[in-house]
């Protein structure tokens, strides 16, 4: 559990609205979407790992 | 720590700049129309006012410009001293061609440009002036048209520049 | 000296004819007198009355047909390098039919009239050149010097009547270069002379330095319209003599007239075969009675340059026939 994870995750999400904003306001939208989506799939790769930890620590606890 | 710093500035700028350098095909354009806009306006003065032969006109117009126009123009006009050319148009061309490879010109400007040539010198006065006033037109249209692409693309370039480098940074960080 | 002159005219030709014209034999090119470039037909050079067609690689031939003819985009470079790419600064000689080109040759041109208000105003789809070369003869006013110089060091007011191409401009240019420099040998001392070169064909101007001699004491207005020249000359160079070609319309008469009643001398031209052509035109009517002193009447009948009459004041002649001309 990383203080220093969250940050980033927090900068990848306002850097990603900034470009979304400035990338519907030059009206290329579909590009927009697509960086949104990126970003997405970027911040879920970063966190992946603890998803899959999470699940297991669930899942081991509901087995106990 | 300090590596991390000294890493994060340079791909910020690294890629802060290549965004500026895509910008600037768009924020650039227009300046370059305008410069070229008052060369000919120089141009027209010579030949309407001065009834300048074209070889001096050129000389005296590449003297009062600077960077690749100044070349533009001091080259055609040698050519055409130097008497190894016998066609305007060819030579406008050769020297128009060359121009847009060092301006941020855009090839629908380029084929406005080359096609003054073909009527540049070759009619009277009075035939000359009309032709002067349709191709500030022409450019008014393109200078407008690269405007609009500016303030389409210039900060949006700019912006995409930065903050990808800030993602890249924050990823490898 | 004139072996150069057919190479500046050839420098205003396109580079494929200019390289065609200069494969013939240099004896025969450097008497060349005209080049003629018609569209679509073969080119045609004349030099000593005769006239050669070549072919693409500058033989001479006999039959038009295996000529080059020229092409449109030839008649148009050429009309490109004779304005120097800009057509507009040589309006007003288009529009009297010639342009002349640096070293004072005559290039005449042909095309479609274009009209306003009834009056041309410049010529379009321009398919007929002449090239004329121009060549300063010197010593071609020595027949004709002793008839216009006055015992008082001073000279007659002298009118020369020629038809076109006898060397009448070549015969002026000369008597402007003596006059101006003086003839020890006649004891004559130089005058001031004020030429007014309208189509800078006399002194050939370039940059405004003339090409041709006109001697030590003459000024030179260069493209300046006669009338007008004329009267610039005597109120601001102090001329003794003006020189001028080709008078013939009313205002050059009066300035003409004004000049003599001003104390200076004239020496100029005007196209005729005899003294008739200039008695009958009315344009000139009041230089007809006792203003000219000599009048010089030439023609071609021996090759250029032949003169055939010098007249006084009362139109008797002086001297009759034909003397042992240099060849121009």
């Amino acid at each position: 559990m990383d203080v220093n994870l969250i940050f980033k995750i927090a900068a990848i999400g306002i850097i990603v609205a900034i470009l979304n904003r400035v990338l519907t306001q030059s009206g290329r939208d579909e590009i927009a979407m697509m960086t949104t989506l990126a970003g997405t799939v970027v911040v879920l790769l970063m966190i992946i790992g603890m998803i899959s930890k999470l699940f297991d620590t669930v899942r081991t606890m509901f087995q106990l | 720590m300090i590596l991390k710093v000294i890493g994060g500035i340079m791909i910020l700028s690294a890629c802060g700049v290549l965004g500026i350098a895509a910008a600037n095909k768009y924020s650039l354009r227009p300046k370059d129309i305008r410069r070229f806009r008052a060369s000919i306006q120089m141009l027209e003065t010579e030949i309407i006012y001065g009834c300048t032969p074209l070889p001096h006109a050129f000389n005296n117009i590449s003297a009062k410009v600077e960077g690749p126009l100044k070349n533009f123009y001091s080259m055609i006009s040698d050519e055409l001293n130097g008497g190894c050319s016998y066609n305007l148009d060819t030579t406008w061309s050769k020297g128009v061609n060359k121009l847009v490879g060092e301006t941020f010109l855009k090839s629908a400007d380029k084929d406005l440009i080359a096609g003054f040539g073909k009527v540049l010198g070759s009619s009277d006065r009075e035939d000359q002036k009309k032709h002067f006033e349709l191709f500030y037109i022409q450019l008014k249209q393109h200078e407008e048209a690269a405007e609009e692409e500016r303030h389409k693309n210039e900060k949006m370039y700019k912006t995409l520049g930065f903050l990808s480098g800030l993602v890249i940074f924050i990823l490898l960080v | 000296m004139n072996h150069y002159k057919i190479h500046e005219v050839l420098k205003y030709m396109p580079k494929e004819i200019k390289g065609m014209i200069e494969k013939m034999q240099p004896l025969l090119l450097e008497s060349m007198e005209e080049v003629r470039l018609r569209q679509n037909k073969p080119i045609i050079l004349y030099g000593g009355g005769r006239e050669y067609i070549i072919d693409k690689n500058g033989q001479l031939v006999f039959d038009p047909r295996n000529a080059y003819a020229c092409t449109l985009e030839d008649i148009k470079n050429a009309v490109s390098l004779i304005t120097n790419f800009s057509l507009y600064s040589f309006e007003d000689d288009i529009r009297n039919g010639f342009v002349t080109i640096e070293g004072g040759h005559r290039v005449g041109i042909c095309g479609k009239a274009v009209l306003e208000n009834g009056r041309i105003r410049t010529f379009r789809d321009i398919s007929f050149i002449n090239y004329r070369v121009a060549r300063q003869v010197l010593g071609a006013a020595d027949k004709v010097l002793n008839h216009i110089i006055k015992i008082d060091n001073s000279i007659y007011n002298t009118l020369i009547i020629s038809p076109p191409q006898c060397g009448k401009t070549t015969i002026l240019r000369d008597i402007v270069r003596q006059i101006s420099g003086g003839i020890p040998s006649m004891g004559f001392k130089g005058k001031k002379v004020g030429l007014i070169d309208e189509r800078n064909e006399i002194a050939a101007c370039s940059m405004g330095l003339p090409k041709n001699d006109v001697g030590i004491r003459t000024d030179v207005l260069d493209g300046c319209p006669k009338a007008e020249g004329i009267l610039i000359m005597i109120r601001s160079m102090s001329p003794e003599v003006i020189a001028t070609d080709e008078i013939g319309r009313n205002d050059d008469a009066g300035a003409v007239l004004d000049a003599i009643n001003a104390g200076v001398k004239i020496i100029t031209t005007i196209h005729g075969s005899d003294i008739e052509d200039f008695l009958r035109k009315p344009a000139l009517e009041k230089l007809h009675k006792n203003l000219f002193e000599r009048y010089i009447i030439m023609s071609r009948r021996q090759g250029v340059g032949t003169l055939e009459a010098v007249l006084d004041i009362n139109y008797k002649v002086l001297k009759n026939g034909l003397t042992k001309e240099r060849n121009l």
